[in-house]
């Protein structure tokens, strides 16, 4: 192995990087680079013997760095380890990895990065749910702000846990990945505002006039207790083209563009 | 009519409003000091030409938004005119429309707007 190997994580994953100088049998630190982040790996003749990145030392950060997709990687070879953090043989250790590795492929479908933030869907799951004590801990964590690892910051646990459960969660229909940051920011529109337009389009439209919004706002793929402020007119011009008569129409509106228009 | 005019350029994003006749001369108009007639008459014109060369088959198509990357404009068939809101592209079209409606619903019941219309009628181009 050429000293002073490196190189960026795009063009050679860290699991390849290691299989190598393992089979190599190298003894020396793999330094990982992150934006804000770095992590060590020591290897004696071909097994790692400990690994560092952040507060994670041992098996927990080997998992860790091998779920960074993006860096710089270097090898220095002969620097022997501080300290012994791994007893686990390199071979197990590298089959654990690339098993949570194809599991990472699932989850990404699900989850775009760990810095994914997460928020408790409105709608729910559709059937009924049980959940494990971890499970519950990270659902209890999960606000519309916090990202998968700062998640597991907060409970202790590694982050390929935490989205683990995160998967789980959100295949089960509980939670849902808050897409930008006007999403997370987006405003609200309070239930005052529903009890007005319900009760001005049931005097036009009889007691079909509830089911009639309700059904509108299913069809803009949103939910009554958090609609979004930025599609109130749409739903209130779509509620409106439901009013056949052309003076009652114009009649309805008036009302809800001064509303609207406050 | 320039009361309608003035509510409608009071909704957030919108920059301007105009009624024109079926040639694009302004018969009413509440836009920004920067346009002149001449320019405005112009837009007007390339507007109207949209729709009737369009011929036959949008016949029943009054209404179109078009977008552009700094104004959007919102053109309305009144057929005796046209009436054109110059909007920024973050305007809210459900509530422009909804707007527009109660106003020209309100034109169609007030007899110096219809006067001021059919005074101004021209057939189009």
């Amino acid at each position: 192995m050429a000293e002073g190997l490196r190189g960026n994580l795009r063009q050679l994953p860290l699991l390849d990087i290691i299989r190598m100088l393992s089979l190599g049998n190298r003894t020396g630190r793999l330094d990982i680079n992150q934006v804000g982040k770095t992590g060590e790996i020591y290897l004696e003749r071909g097994n790692i013997v400990h690994a560092v990145t952040g507060t994670q030392i041992g098996e927990k950060g080997v998992y860790t760095l091998m779920g960074w997709l993006e860096g710089d990687f270097a090898f220095t070879p002969d620097i022997a380890a501080p300290e012994k953090s791994i007893d686990v043989a390199t071979e197990q250790l590298l089959l654990e990895a690339a098993r949570q590795a194809e599991q990472w492929e699932d989850i990404k479908e699900v989850i775009s990065s760990t810095e994914a933030v997460f928020n408790i869907s409105p709608s729910g799951s559709t059937s009924t749910v049980s959940l494990k004590p971890l499970e519950w801990q990270v659902l209890a964590q999960v606000n519309g702000q916090r990202s998968v690892i700062e998640i597991g910051e907060i409970l202790g646990l590694h982050e390929f846990e935490v989205a683990k459960i995160v998967y789980s969660l959100t295949t089960a229909g509980l939670m849902q990945e808050v897409t930008d940051a006007r999403t997370i920011f987006r405003d609200i529109v309070d239930e005052e505002f529903f009890e007005k337009v319900s009760v001005s389009y049931t005097e036009v439209m009889g007691p079909i006039g509830p089911v009639i919004i309700e059904e509108e706002i299913q069809l803009l793929g949103e939910d009554r207790k958090a609609f979004p402020q930025d599609k109130v007119s749409e739903l209130v011009e779509r509620i409106s083209l439901e009013i056949a008569d052309s003076k009652k129409r114009a009649q309805f509106q008036k009302e809800m563009v001064s509303i609207l228009r406050g | 009519m320039k009361e309608g005019l003035r509510e409608i350029n009071e909704l957030v994003g919108t920059w301007g409003s105009l009624i024109c006749n079926n040639q694009g001369e302004i018969i009413q108009g509440n836009t920004p000091p920067g346009l002149n007639k001449s320019a405005l008459e112009n837009i007007n014109r390339n507007v109207i030409s949209m729709f009737t060369s369009a011929g036959e088959s949008i016949q029943e198509i009054s209404e179109a938004v078009l977008h552009y990357s700094e104004r959007k404009l919102f053109i309305l068939d009144l057929k005796k005119a046209f009436l054109i809101v110059i909007c920024t592209p973050s305007v809210d079209i459900s509530l422009l429309r909804m707007t527009v409606n109660v106003i020209l619903s309100r034109w169609e019941g007030d007899p110096k707007v219809q006067k001021e219309l059919k005074n101004n009628f021209v057939d189009r181009i």
